[in-house]
């Protein structure tokens, strides 16, 4: 594909200097990026997502926001989509940048995303950590290519970055399962969590990579019989992305994100949190590498995303790899039995294992039993121009299994997957405007039910949006790899409900968001047994009275039905009644900047649980931290935290975002009264190369143990050792 | 009533109040802060360092301050207490005295801190303080329990006239056996508290805290204080857990201070506490 302005080396020199001018004069320009204003809206966000009973490892959504910090998207080359994965501008603010961009060409520094609708002071401030101006403006000269330029071999050798990471966790204070061969329910492995990654980049366009890591407990040893070398997971990938026609091709681990996530979708998304109105928005980003640590959420093969013409692309993707799950092996003593039918005698999957662990000798055998092999295909169409930023696509995905899945015979299990074929097929659009947004998706799933997910977000004008999302999944509606928006975050299924929210900036230094979720299960679920709802309300209040002070509240109730005791059943009836449980939190936090190295936060908490079918009644709980930053030299940062809390049970616990070793997701619930406090020190020695070391303490007050079953711990302590060294060439 | 007597009476009251009990008795901090409510982890430029010791580094003149109360008008309850702050160039060093309790049951406590400001730019400081000390609680017919007591505190004016204030109390308990110790003073549970204080001009201040410890749940305490002249001061306060109205005025007149405050427990009635302050 030519660039424009490719045949005159004159020419091309020229933007260059001039690109390389500018770069370097919007850099002088801007005070160095401060991401503390960003962590304290994403780490709220990330405890919004917990406490909303995540389905899904939200480390790959760390990392990536990790991986935007350290290379920032260059706000004059990055896709809408790309843009949309800064959370403090979402899809309809990245879209706005890019009609922008349209319209009045390349932006030359970063403060001129200003002059964008709808990116204010704050927003500005929130999404600078995660933007750059690019060393060049060469999409200044003429209409804009159709495909982005792809780099030549030679670029890519000379250009690659190299990056390392080692990384070693470990309980100072052990289980029960560590205690040695003899010990009930004995780890075959070491108590130390292993993690290793090597990665060569160039820019956003080829990543090779390979991703290692044993779990605590687990063996490190070469075993081909479990898949264990060394290490007890292992990932790698080669990856071209955004290079001419080539939107993406992955050879080795990848995920795939369409639509509305409702077909495919495997990096976790925010969903309902103190973001009312960007949170349950999403932004397929299509094919993507992979290289994250959730041992089950990803597909190994082979993908492709090709651009035919412009705006139009095709995706091919295949993937074979092993899943956990328990087998069911029938008793073959009875194959004389004439009574029995056919195929009575096979293996069959009774549950799939998502958590990745394999410590003992039954977690093991559950490890890769069961063979997947997915093919799938899609097209998109994407729309870009001064007015309208969209996507109108379909996808389709075929899964074969080695061994047949079996529903189980409870009831809720009624509609689960069987059989060892499942079909996906998923038809979206968007739309985004200045007036909007409005997004849909559609889809049948492996149960042959139908899933349905849409909704309109407004600018209401006077720094008032609105966004209503509804959402329909039948029970039968199964879709083994997606992720759409609803009350289960990424489980999709058996749900339906309404969500409003709205967000409103009174004033510059004022933020209102609020959101009423309602929602209900049709069918019945695990542990309920009848059709049962729930609401759910937020109301986050924020106030920046100036750059160096912010402080929030934020006030949160849910209600749902549940199962009542056996001793509580209806009267004349064989089925369990629903009462009511209702879970409130309500936080207030200040953080002050009080100089470039140091910054100071608090947070206040409490929560409330009422459960009307416990003896107990209502249980409380109360939090109160003090964090502290400081830049102790410009090489070494400290991260500090106390933490008192004293809650009456595990209903009223409460959580609380911690930062940890970088790509690590710390958010502990807290429950019962002690303490907690952590170090977290990161040294910079010298360039590309960061060092970290934290060790985190829990005491908790009136116990005896801490934990449970084979990682339960004796006495009142619990301590956590972490360090990593990253080194990127 | 014999001493014993009153020492069981006490002990019972204390089981049945439990939260209560602990947070009212140790009516301490001197007047000023009492009659806020308790609420001062924010207020700079007092010689009491007890809700916060980073109060120490704005104090730009030596003061003496006294205290006496006697919680719920029990003579058993009765506490005495000394604070001295004398600034220096490099900090401002500070002694604080108390005494508590009657003839079986007595807890004396001594600390010595210090408190300075770090500068943070050429508009902006933090003021840190520390205090270190010893506490020893003393039961008649029981052995002498003694603390090590370590606290820290940091204070900032965050806005005009807005000023945070963060607190940690009893930091070498955090990891201590919690094993219930009837010796042991209640006023060595390590805590922590978080506070605000607004003065949205020269003759008002409003203040809040948070304040957490492990004992016992979080409390939250509110204060307001009023100058209609430059002598005189009306306060005003309440806090939760348990839930206590408190009251008070402060006169003063050239170099000194007199504080009086009055707390009031609905269970328990009255606590009032007296205060004498002198700036050299």
């Amino acid at each position: 594909m030519r660039r424009p302005g490719s045949g005159t080396r004159g020419l091309r020199a020229a933007i260059r200097a001039a690109g390389a001018l500018l770069f370097v004069l919007s850099a002088s320009a801007q005070v160095p990026a401060d991401s503390t204003d960003t962590e304290v809206d994403t780490e709220a966000r990330f405890e919004a997502l917990v406490e909303d009973d995540l389905a899904g490892d939200p480390t790959e959504l760390l990392e990536l926001l990790a991986s935007l910090r350290e290379d920032p998207l260059d706000v004059n080359t990055a896709t809408a989509e790309e843009l949309a994965q800064v959370p403090a501008l979402g899809p309809l603010l990245a879209a706005a940048v890019v009609r922008r961009r349209a319209e009045a060409g390349p932006f030359t520094s970063l403060p001129g995303l200003r002059q964008v609708e709808g990116v204010t002071a704050d927003v500005y401030l929130d999404a600078r950590p995660f933007l750059t101006i690019g060393p060049t403006l060469e999409t200044a000269a003429g209409p804009p290519p159709s495909f982005p330029a792809a780099p030549s071999v030679g670029q890519v050798l000379s250009g690659l970055r190299y990056t390392g990471i080692q990384r070693v966790q470990r309980r100072l204070d052990l289980g029960a399962g560590f205690q040695g061969p003899d010990s009930l329910r004995a780890y075959l492995g070491s108590p130390e969590r292993i993690y290793t990654r090597l990665q060569a980049t160039y820019r956003r366009q080829v990543s090779v990579n390979v991703t290692l890591e044993k779990d605590p407990g687990e063996p490190f040893r070469f075993d081909g019989g479990t898949n264990t070398y060394g290490y007890d997971y292992q990932s790698a990938h080669v990856a071209v992305l955004d290079a001419g026609r080539i939107d993406a091709l992955v050879v080795g681990d990848y995920t795939a994100q369409f639509g509305q996530g409702l077909a495919l979708w495997r990096a976790s998304g925010f969903g309902k949190g103190p973001d009312a109105v960007g949170g349950p928005l999403r932004s397929g980003r299509g094919i993507r590498p992979y290289g994250s640590v959730d041992e089950n959420n990803f597909f190994r093969g082979a993908a492709l995303t090709l651009g035919v013409v412009k705006g139009l692309y095709v995706s091919a993707f295949a993937s074979r790899r092993a899943l956990d799950a328990s087998i069911f092996e029938p008793d073959t003593t009875d194959l004389g039995d004439p009574d029995l039918p056919p195929g009575a005698f096979d293996a069959v999957v009774t549950s799939l294992t998502a958590d990745g662990l394999h410590r003992t000798d039954r977690e093991l055998a559950r490890k890769d039993a069961l063979d997947e092999t997915l093919v799938g295909g899609g097209a998109e169409y994407r729309i870009s121009n001064g007015s309208v930023e969209g996507q109108v696509g379909v996808v389709a995905t075929r899964s074969t299994f080695g061994t047949p899945l079996a529903p189980g015979t409870r009831p809720d299990e009624l509609f689960d997957v069987e059989g060892d074929e499942a079909t996906v097929v998923s038809a979206y659009a968007d739309a985004k405007t200045r007036a909007g947004v409005a997004f849909a998706e559609v889809a049948r799933g492996a149960g042959g039910g139908l899933g349905a997910v849409g909704g309109l977000g407004l600018d209401l004008g006077g720094g008032a949006d609105l966004l209503v999302v509804g959402r329909s999944y039948a029970p039968d509606y199964v879709s083994l790899h997606g992720y759409p928006f609803g009350e289960r975050n990424g489980v999709g299924r058996n749900e339906r409900g309404i969500y409003a929210g709205v967000r409103v900036k009174p004033s510059r230094a004022w933020t209102v968001n609020a959101y009423l979720d309602q929602y209900r299960f049709p069918f019945l679920r695990f542990n309920v047994p009848r059709p049962s709802r729930g609401v759910e309300a937020l109301v986050h209040v924020e106030h920046r009275p100036s750059r160096y002070a912010r402080v929030y509240a934020q006030a949160r109730t849910e209600t749902r039905e549940v199962s009542l005791d056996a001793d509580n059943v209806v009267p004349g009836s064989t089925v369990g009644g629903l009462g009511a449980q209702t879970r409130q939190t309500l936080r207030l936090q200040g953080e002050w900047d009080a100089s470039r190295r140091l910054r100071l936060r608090s947070r206040v908490e409490g929560s409330r649980f009422e459960d009307e079918d416990s003896a107990v009644g209502v249980t409380t709980g109360t939090l109160v931290y003090q964090d502290l930053r400081w830049q102790v030299l410009d090489w070494l940062r400290t991260d500090a935290r106390l933490t008192l809390f004293d809650t009456d049970g595990y209903d009223a616990r409460l959580y609380a975002f911690e930062n940890d070793l970088t790509g690590v997701f710390a958010i502990p619930a807290l429950s019962g009264r002690g303490v907690r406090g952590y170090l977290l020190f990161t040294a910079r020695p010298t360039d590309g190369v960061t060092a970290q070391f934290k060790l985190a303490t829990t005491w908790l007050r009136r116990v005896n143990a801490i934990g449970s079953g084979a990682n339960e711990v004796a006495g009142q302590r619990v301590s956590d050792l972490g360090v990593q060294l990253r080194v990127r060439l | 009533m014999r001493p014993l007597s009153r020492l069981a009476l006490l002990l019972a009251a204390a089981t049945v109040w439990a939260a209560p009990a602990a947070h009212a008795q140790l009516a301490e901090g001197g007047a000023r802060i009492l009659a806020l409510g308790r609420a001062g982890a924010a207020l700079g430029g007092e010689a009491w360092g007890h809700a916060n010791p980073a109060a120490w580094a704005s104090l730009d003149q030596t003061r003496a301050a006294l205290q006496a109360s006697q919680a719920f008008g029990l003579s058993e309850l009765r506490l005495g207490a000394l604070s001295a702050a004398l600034p220096t160039p490099l900090a401002t060093v500070a002694v604080h005295a108390r005494t508590y309790g009657f003839s079986e049951r007595r807890e004396t406590r001594v600390l010595v801190g210090a408190g300075r400001p770090l500068p943070l730019s050429v508009t902006r400081r933090l003021d840190v303080g520390l205090a270190v000390g010893v506490e020893t609680a003393s039961t008649e017919g029981y052995d002498h329990h003694t603390a090590l007591l370590v606290h820290a505190g940091v204070q900032g004016d965050v806005l005009p006239g807005l000023r945070a204030g963060l607190a940690a109390r009893n930091l070498l308990g955090l990891g201590l056996d919690d094993t219930a110790d009837l010796r042991r003073s209640a006023s060595t549970v390590p805590g922590v508290t978080v506070g605000v204080a607004y003065a949205p001009s020269d003759r008002a201040t409003l203040v809040l805290d948070a304040d957490q410890d492990l004992d016992f749940g979080l409390s939250v305490r509110a204060g307001a204080e009023v100058v209609p002249v430059e002598a005189l001061a009306l306060r005003a306060g309440v806090s939760t857990m348990p839930v206590r109205f408190t009251t008070g005025l402060g006169v003063r007149a050239s170099s000194l201070r007199a504080d009086l405050a009055v707390e009031s427990h609905e269970t328990l009635g009255l606590t009032p506490a007296v205060g004498l302050e002198i700036r050299l």
